[in-house]
Order: structure tokens, then C-alpha cells, then sequence
């Protein structure tokens, strides 16, 4: 999910600090920022810019403080805190908690625990699926809300489904992003990526089977 | 024949195909890691395969 995301953790700091002046202290980490990915993450360790959109202290206790943010994907709140803590002797985070990322949220209504969900699950399985009909969400809804939805012909699914590029002639809709979701009506068939190479016009990323 | 409830039958062949290709919003303990909650979630389901957008941090 390379979309931004929303935060609610705890740090501890080493030395006193009053939660005003950590505040002052914070402001500088808002915006563009640089940041080097730690050493335990996927990605290459090399210095990258990210953006801090906002980054507040809810609560104090003692050494103790709870905060929000949020973020560009790819930022490391960890290492942000700890970035933090260069500036003021030292400060590490304890926990940390993610509460939006991109179209999801821990205030919609069909966000669940485990045992909500086991639950909805052995209903349906005893013949009830009201409600894991609410928690599922459709994997083609939330595609579409998260991509641009480009419609081809039937005709063309079977080379579609086998790795095909997309042609001019395939097309039902035009393409006006760089990715975007095919969708051949309602039935959703992979996700692609512009590239104009001859009659080529863009190239699969993946092909949902 | 026996008495069939169609629209009963219809709705949960709807759910099963949803299953088919669905995400969940879900709260994740901080116990068990994301790849251990997706075995929880596959049990559960009786999935073939269950996935994760992203670990934290």
C-alpha cells in the first residue's frame, strides 16, 4: 500500500524534557525530511526524501509520550524517533500502533478484531452471513477506489489472461494514468502500466487468475 | 425436492465468491507477526491464500 499512513505510538525519552519544548523540538520533522532506511528493513539503505504531514504529542508521563502522526509510505517512525532523540540525549520508541493506511481506517464500520471476525465466520458457516457480509470488503471495490479503471473488450481476455500487452483494439475506455486496473465489466483482470512501444500501449504488472 | 430457500442459497454463493477475492480491515494483535496473523486468518477462511499490505515500521 504505497499511500499515506496514520500513526498512534508511544516514545520514551532518556532525559527530561518539558512536552513544550519537545513540541519545538518536533516541529523541525514536519514536512520534507531525510531519512536512511534501518538496517533491518527490505528496502536499500541509502539516504531518501519522505514527508511528515503532521506529528503531535497527545499525552505526557514522566518520560513517556504518547503521540500521532502521519506520514508518506516508506517513513520509518521508528527511525524518525530515534532521529528525534539525537536532538535531545537520546529517545526510543516503545510502541507503536497504525490506524490508517490509505482507504482503511480503524474507524470504519467494518473494521474488526480476530475474535469479531472468527465469530462472523462461524456464523456464516451455521448458515448467517449477515455479519461477514459486512466485514468483507470486495477486492474489485477496493480496487477501484485505489486505481483508475480502464474497460476492454471480452474479446480480448484470452490474450489478456495470457500475458498479453494492451493494444488499441482491446480498449472499451481510455487510458489517462500511468497505472491503472483493467476491468472487462464487472470481472477484474490484473493490473497494468503504461508503456508506448510500437502498437504497444501498456504492459501487465500482474494478471489476477 | 426438498424445500429450498433460493435467495438463501444465492447469498451465500454471492459470499463464497466474494470470499473468492476480499480484504479485511483487521485490528492485528501485537502478539503474533503479520505473516502469523494471515495463517490465523487462512485457517479461519479454509483460504488458499491470505495476504498483508505492509508490516509496521
Amino acid at each position: 500500500m504505497h499511500r499515506n499512513k496514520k500513526y498512534v505510538g508511544v516514545m520514551r525519552v532518556h532525559k527530561e524534557i518539558k512536552k513544550e519544548k519537545l513540541e519545538e523540538e518536533i516541529k523541525s520533522f514536519i514536512g520534507k525530511i531525510k531519512q536512511t532506511p534501518p538496517v533491518k528493513s527490505r528496502v536499500r539503505r541509502e539516504e531518501r526524501e519522505r514527508e511528515v504531514f503532521s506529528w503531535e504529542i497527545l499525552e505526557q508521563d514522566g518520560k513517556d509520550f504518547l503521540f500521532s502522526c502521519e506520514v508518506q509510505a516508506g517513513t520509518y517512525i521508528r527511525k524518525l524517533i530515534s532521529d528525534l532523540g539525537e536532538k535531545i540525549g537520546g529517545a526510543h520508541m516503545l510502541e507503536l500502533r497504525r490506524v490508517k493506511a490509505g482507504i482503511f481506517s480503524e474507524d470504519d464500520e467494518n473494521f474488526v478484531n480476530l475474535y469479531e471476525m472468527e465469530k462472523a465466520v462461524k456464523n456464516f458457516l451455521g448458515g448467517d452471513g449477515k455479519k461477514l457480509g459486512e466485514i468483507i470488503i470486495s477486492g474489485e471495490e477496493a480496487i477501484k477506489k485505489v486505481l483508475d479503471v480502464v474497460q476492454v473488450s471480452e474479446k480480448c481476455l484470452k490474450k489478456l489472461y495470457n500475458g498479453s500487452p494492451i493494444f488499441r483494439e482491446f480498449l472499451e475506455s481510455e487510458i489517462d494514468s500511468d497505472k491503472f486496473a483493467v476491468f472487462s465489466g464487472e470481472v477484474f483482470i490484473g493490473v497494468y502500466k503504461r508503456k508506448q512501444e510500437g502498437n504497444i500501449l501498456a504492459v501487465p504488472e500482474f494478471v489476477f487468475i | 425436492m426438498q424445500n429450498v430457500d433460493l435467495n438463501k442459497v444465492k447469498k451465500e454463493k454471492n459470499m463464497k465468491d466474494l470470499l473468492e477475492f476480499c480484504i479485511i480491515n483487521l485490528d492485528k494483535p501485537s502478539g503474533p507477526t503479520s505473516f502469523g496473523t494471515d495463517l490465523i486468518v487462512r485457517k479461519m477462511l479454509g483460504a488458499r491464500i491470505a495476504s498483508h499490505f505492509g508490516t509496521l515500521e
